[in-house]
């Protein structure tokens, strides 16, 4: 549930669970932030029993206004949103328009290729990933990830790039060094940006990337390996995407039951050879160096039946809502402002937990890396200590993992 | 002499009454229960008598009457008496001097009074004026006292005269002083001079003492300033050093606890001793006259230290200014003082409302929390949608606004309504709930607005988010929103109608003199212990002080007597066989700032617990003792007035009106819930408080003032001891602890090192296990092998046998937070297994060195935590259904106070708070997300828990590792609105943690 206001006209974008809001009510909201900061006060967020509405205005020119449920969250996730959305127009339509609005009608029009994307950051389309939550990109981690690695760096330097990168699923699977160099946002929004895209065989974006080179044009060329594995590769003017598209044949083919062996693991997202507890239903876990993630709803092959525990979907939507409430509020994160709430705290939070009657979540803080746990009902709380810590350890040492 | 209340009784023309006495007597408790009935003197005809208080009642009914002992506050008090006994003309005689010669000279022509001058009923028991002079705190000849009643001894009584321990002379008195004591140089200053008589403790002294400072010290308490040894030196020589002795003063340094000065509340630090029995004492004759005292009753006078400066309150906030008379402007500023005018009829002597109780817990007046106020960005507006209209041409206009407090301070938030006004109108229509609170940013500061929409008009309160988070925000606002529908009906009407104008400026300040915390706290910074004092404040209940059953009972029966309005004796006979005018639904009791007892529905309980804890009451209850504190009002209790539910059939509760009655005494305060309604007389409304009623509330609390139920001392020493609550370590210490226990460790068990990865905690395993095996096991024990037998089926086998981490097989050692889960899980051979832990370490069995909280036994030291080493830190118990809570009294926190630990507590109590929130908003929530798996599963076990693992590293000298503390803060809920909360060392393992939610619930 989010709209977009840009003042001093507003354009607005559609949830699926809230009807249009006429015209009016969209202007007094902006018109209140705006009474406001004519006063030196700037409005940051209003809270109902239900809801939470946040403002932020950024770069003196857009003004962003999301209504959203109140799931009990810091406001770090709300802003964080935002700001994802306000980079998804940087990244299509460059920051200069965005930031000089000359002409409002035709800034409007423009502005509708990055729809698909903003209904992506928002889980309107698609299903909803930790990317935008996190700001960190997804990965999967797979025993076959080192022999694509060599086919990734090849195939980017024959297409006379540096920014190569393996989608599979959505998610990470190989990139090159310099892809990883990137900024949070711009890997969480290039992920986000082809999940986003209706499926072709390739395509050639202009892009702006948003925190490195948000002037300067660059193009994202996609090649579509197999059905839910993609290949791209960021590069300047040349080569065109008919000179690469031939390219793909031959780099790709040998690799093809590789890729076919990865894709089994999507929705496990680790490698099989790793047991975890019988109890764990998922995980995700964070670094906050790399800016990548591995999260897994499916951590244990004969976990409990799907009547009995959460369901895949409660899983997610259980582990989304521990993350929103520990972090911002008890950890800091890679989510920008997250460190602010924790701040006031005089010790540092390393370990949470959270039981409820039908699950428990425990959180780890470990140097660079967050562990966040969801587990059956089953377990006994005062277990839940240690085997986090034995799954911790698991997950990092594990060579195939490179989060 | 009027100095024993129950002597009174005998004075009242029914001649009856002495039988009744010696009836009494056989049982003696039975008879003491009955002597102290007979305290509640027959006050009737009420409408002659001559409270304190009466001169106070506001035109509608309402009181507030605050009187405080302080030697700072002697002046005002004496001014308010002036004009007190101008207005009674014979009240001087009442008041006998407690001299023994004059004492049972004054009891006839008090009698006689008495008798003859029905109109003056100010009966010494529930005349707060010269019950100053006549309570006894405990009087050791009190015991004796009662059988001799029955004889009605002159002699004897002049004897108690003395016994009583803590005469204090009052107004009456000392004028009659000052005209027998040569004062040259007090006499144009006789306020400064107080006379204390005090019982010396001669059991304390030896022969050998003969020092009069050390003399002085053990008889009375009081520590003498001591200029040098040598001056305080009997064999002193020389003319200077004796000149010098004899015009140095003599000060009082410090008051000893639980002396005879300490329990007069009369002699303060800085106070100079000038005369002991009338006779001018000086450093040079200090020895001999202290050394000549018997066990007699010492008249000692002190001069009163002259304080210049801002202490000294201008006379204007001493005497009750009278409010101009029910003309209220709009907008006018009513938190000014008004000038006294002194000739103003006293008829037209409006309450203060307790005008200076923010003075009195605070010890700062208005002013300083107004220009505090002015450098903060928090404010109580009351603005309205409706006046918009008229005047859209004046911006500027403030029609808008009904209320505001600070009334002449314009900030940032007034500025900004419109905002508020604005918001407040649309964001209904965009997610269809009313705003609850909004954030805003000026120059970099956080402010967090609360909102409550009534109708057309909103109620906002904005706080800075650096002294008052979003979470406590909404809970202030919550629980003043229900204040003010309690106290006047709705919030509309209470900042509508500009009758109740001064009480909201009255609530208002306190509320922001306690929840935007003290203006000194900012010196002391955030991690000052006092910040966690404050979020004492975001937990909505009553602080309970468990008493011991036997205590509970007393307690309890005192409490009854008086609910059951068994007053016969008292009231005379035509009104005996009227209707009563009120009955008493409930009482309530606190002692300083702790709930004792409470006989009211818990959701009465709350109701008037918001009003005691809004007007700042336990905090003046805690820091003052209390002369005489009277408030009566009308409210409007939430279930009874608000929300009535459907009224089983056949009995449908009584409307009518219901009266908070608060009396309070010393540090007791007693809270009475009264119903006219029903049963009771039907009486005009508004009603002004029934002298009746609060006599008899006032004799309530004396009952426990007695020497045979002494609850105030009982309630010191539960305070004070630590016996009755889990003990809880220093987190200083536990570092402390840390370090040389590793070192100690290396040696003792050299293999527990390579088990755990980080060896910054300390193992808690310790060579006397051997002896806790032979402990007897509690009933905690019991429960906890229920627990261990219980968990195999919890999980079984599985993934765990095939860890081979050193986590999982540590038993007992440092981690041993999953250590239990491996005695319990059973995971490779199930309960046998049990004989193998207990040869390695005996993890289960280790839970025997918990002992059993048995109050029978108060020597025995709680604890909740095994091992040798305690290491909770910090408890705290919430009953949301009784509205209570339970925490370590301040005592027990000064005793593990440290620098770390205060930070320690801040963190819990924040977290505390965070914690709290989430539990009630996430119970809704969870219901709704799972609403399938919860009904399949058909029982409901309403528990949550949360909790969070701090680590506070601290970096050593000489490279070695620094040292780590890390502590848990866990939130349990236990069914609905029922929250412990505990902080605890890391090296605690879980099961044992289970005891410390346990211990609060007394299984």
């Amino acid at each position: 549930m989010l709209f977009e206001s840009l003042a001093p006209y507003l354009i607005y974008r559609r949830s699926i669970q809230i009807e249009v809001l006429p015209f009016p009510v969209i202007g007094s909201l902006n018109g209140v932030h705006m009474f406001g900061s004519s006063h030196d006060v700037t409005l940051q967020s209003t809270v109902t029993e239900d809801a939470k509405i946040v403002w932020r205005v950024f770069h003196d020119s857009v003004t962003l206004i999301t209504i959203a449920q109140n799931d009990d969250a810091d406001d770090c996730h709300y802003n964080n949103l935002l700001n994802l959305v306000f980079n998804a127009m940087v990244l299509l339509v460059g920051i200069e328009e965005v930031s000089n609005i000359k002409n409002v009608e035709k800034f409007k029009k423009e502005i509708k290729v990055c729809y698909n994307l903003v209904d992506r950051i928002l889980g309107i389309k698609g299903s909803w990933g930790f990317s935008q939550l996190t700001n960190t990109v997804e990965t999967i981690a797979a025993p076959e990830n080192a022999v694509l690695q060599n086919f990734l760096d090849a195939f980017t330097e024959a297409a006379e790039s540096t920014f190569g990168c393996l989608f599979i699923d959505g998610k990470i699977a190989v990139a090159t060094k310099k892809w990883w160099s990137l900024s949070a946002n711009e890997l969480v929004l290039l992920s986000l940006l082809l999940s986003s895209l209706t499926s072709c065989t390739s395509r050639d974006i202009p892009i702006y990337l948003p925190d490195n080179h948000p002037t300067v044009p660059h193009r994202l060329m996609t090649f579509q390996l197999t059905r839910g594995i993609e290949v791209c590769v960021i590069c300047g003017p040349s080569p065109s995407l008919t000179d690469l598209e031939p390219e793909i044949l031959r780099f790709w083919k040998p690799s093809y039951d590789s890729l076919r062996s990865v894709l089994k693991l999507s929705s496990r997202n680790f490698p099989t050879n790793l047991s975890l507890d019988h109890n764990t239903l998922g995980f995700l876990l964070i670094n906050k160096e790399t800016n990548c993630c591995l999260c897994s709803i499916n951590p244990t092959f004969n976990g409990g039946h799907p009547d009995e525990t959460l369901s895949f979907s409660q899983r997610r939507e259980v582990l989304r809502s521990f993350y929103k409430r520990m972090v911002g509020t008890f950890f800091s994160s890679v989510v920008p402002g997250s460190d602010s709430g924790p701040s006031e705290f005089s010790h540092q939070a390393m370990e949470s937990y959270i039981t409820t009657e039908t699950h428990k979540c425990y959180a780890l803080m470990s140097g660079s890396h967050q562990l966040f746990v969801v587990y059956g009902e089953g377990i006994p709380t005062y277990a839940m200590r240690s085997i986090t810590q034995k799954t911790f350890a698991l997950l990092t040492k594990d060579r195939n993992i490179s989060v | 002499m009027a100095f024993n209340p129950n002597f009174q009784p005998l004075f009242v023309p029914k001649n009856e009454k002495p039988h009744q006495y010696i009836v009494g007597t056989c049982n003696s408790n039975r008879s003491n229960a009955e002597s102290l009935q007979q305290q509640r003197a027959p006050a009737r005809p009420s409408n002659k008598c001559k409270d304190n208080w009466e001169p106070f009642v506001h035109v509608q009914g309402d009181l507030f009457y605050v009187d405080v002992k302080e030697d700072n506050q002697i002046k005002s008090k004496y001014q308010q008496r002036g004009s007190i006994s101008r207005w009674s003309p014979n009240h001087h005689r009442e008041h006998s001097p407690p001299l023994s010669s004059e004492g049972t000279n004054n009891r006839d022509p008090n009698h006689v009074e008495n008798n003859t001058q029905p109109s003056s009923s100010k009966i010494a028991t529930i005349d707060p004026n010269s019950s100053k002079s006549e309570v006894q705190v405990s009087g050791s000849g009190y015991k004796h006292f009662k059988p001799k009643i029955l004889f009605s001894d002159q002699n004897i009584l002049k004897e108690n005269d003395f016994n009583s321990e803590n005469l204090v002379e009052n107004h009456s008195h000392k004028k009659s002083n000052d005209d027998q004591v040569p004062y040259s140089s007090c006499a144009e200053n006789e306020d400064k001079i107080k006379h204390v008589y005090l019982v010396p403790n001669l059991r304390n002294c030896s022969s050998s003492d003969k020092s009069g400072i050390i003399l002085c010290e053990k008889l009375f308490g009081i520590v003498l300033c001591q200029y040098n040894h040598r001056t305080s030196q009997p064999m002193l020589n020389g003319n200077t050093l004796e000149k010098l002795a004899r015009e140095r003063k003599i000060i009082v340094q410090d008051v000893l606890q639980a002396s005879p000065a300490k329990q007069s509340a009369q002699i303060f630090r800085g106070d100079m001793l000038v005369c002991l029995n009338d006779i001018e004492i000086t450093w040079m004759n200090l020895d001999e006259i202290l050394r000549s005292i018997s066990n007699r009753p010492v008249k000692l006078t002190f001069q009163l230290p002259v304080v210049i400066g801002p202490d000294k309150n201008p006379p204007s906030s001493r005497v009750p200014p009278p409010l101009p008379p029910k003309t209220y402007p709009h907008k006018v500023s009513t938190c000014t003082v008004v000038p006294t005018s002194p000739h103003q009829p006293k008829k037209k002597r409006h309450p203060q409302l307790g005008e200076n109780i923010l003075q009195l817990v605070s010890s700062e007046d208005k002013s300083r929390l107004y220009s505090f106020l002015k450098n903060i960005l928090g404010a109580v507006l009351y603005l309205t949608l409706d006046s918009q209209e008229p005047d859209e041409s004046s911006g500027s206009s403030k029609e808008d606004i009904v209320y505001q407090f600070p009334c002449d301070l314009e900030n940032k938030l007034f500025d900004v309504r419109g905002l508020f006004l604005t918001l407040c109108g649309i964001v209904p229509d965009v997610t269809g709930n009313n705003v609850k609170c909004c954030t805003i940013n000026h120059k970099g500061e956080l402010i967090h607005v609360a909102f409550i929409r009534e109708g057309q008009d909103l109620f906002l309160m904005g706080f800075p988010h650096s002294r008052v988070p979003l979470a406590f925000c909404e809970i202030v606002m919550k629980e003043i929103q229900r204040l003010l529908k309690v106290l006047f009906c709705s919030v509309v009407s209470a900042f509508r109608s500009p009758k109740f104008r001064v009480h909201l400026d009255q609530l208002f300040s306190l509320t922001m003199h306690t929840v935007l915390q003290n203006p000194d706290i900012i010196h002391h910074g955030p991690t000052s212990s006092f910040s966690g004092q404050v979020f004492y404040e975001s937990i909505s209940g009553a602080q309970t002080l468990i008493l011991s059953q036997e205590n509970m009972l007393l307690c309890d029966e005192i409490l009854s007597e008086f609910e059951a309005a068994d007053f016969d004796e008292f009231m005379v006979d035509s009104e005996l066989f009227d209707r009563r005018t009120f009955n008493i639904l409930g009482t309530c009791l606190y002692y300083k700032e702790y709930l004792l007892c409470n006989h009211l529905r818990s959701s009465d309980f709350r109701d008037i617990h918001l009003f005691i804890k809004y007007h700042s009451l336990l905090q003046l209850m805690a820091k003052k003792s209390v002369e005489d504190l009277v408030i009566w009002r009308e409210m409007f209790p939430t279930q009874r007035f608000h929300c009535r539910e459907a009224s089983t059939p056949g009995y449908t509760e009584p409307k009518g009106h219901w009266f908070l009655l608060l009396v309070g005494m010393k540090h007791f305060l007693l809270a009475t819930l009264l119903e006219m309604g029903g049963c009771t007389k039907s009486k005009n409304i508004p009603m002004s408080p029934d002298p009746f009623y609060v006599s008899q509330a006032k004799a309530t609390l004396l009952q426990f003032e007695t020497d045979d139920v002494a609850m105030a001392q009982y309630c010191e020493k539960r305070l004070t001891s630590d016996s009755c609550r889990p003990t809880l370590v220093s987190a200083d210490s536990m570092l402390q602890g840390v370090k040389t226990r590793r070192e100690e460790n290396t040696f003792i068990s050299p293999a527990k090192g390579q088990d755990s990865p980080k060896t910054t905690t300390t193992p808690i395993l310790s060579p006397t296990y051997s002896i806790l095996f032979k402990w007897p096991l509690s009933s905690y024990n019991e429960t906890i092998s229920e627990m261990v037998e219980e968990s195999p089926d919890q999980h079984r086998g599985g993934s765990m046998s095939d860890v081979s981490t050193p986590t999982m097989k540590r038993h007992g050692s440092r981690l041993s937070y999953g250590s239990n889960d491996s005695g319990g899980s059973g995971s490779s051979s199930g309960p046998q297994n049990k004989g193998k832990l207990g040869s390695k370490s005996g993890s289960v069995l280790e839970v025997n060195s918990i002992n059993s909280v048995n109050h029978t036994e108060p020597h025995k030291v709680i604890r909740v935590t095994r091992g040798s080493q305690n290491t909770l830190f910090h408890l705290l118990q919430f009953d949301g259904v009784e509205g209570v809570f339970v925490s370590p009294t301040p005592q027990a926190l000064a005793a593990t106070q440290g620098h770390l630990h205060s930070q320690v507590l801040t963190n819990f109590y924040k977290c505390c708070l965070q914690i709290h929130t989430s539990f009630h908003n996430n119970h809704t929530q969870n219901i709704k997300l799972n609403n399938k798996t919860v009904k399949r599963r058909g029982h409901v076990e309403g528990q949550q828990e949360q909790a969070l693992l701090f680590r506070h590293v601290q970096p050593q000298e000489n490279k070695r590792p620094p040292v780590v503390l890390a502590y848990w803060v866990v939130g349990r809920m236990l069914r609905q609105d029922k929250e412990v909360f505990v902080c605890f060392h890391e090296s605690i393992p879980q099961t044992v943690v289970e005891l410390a939610f346990r211990d609060g619930f007394g299984t």
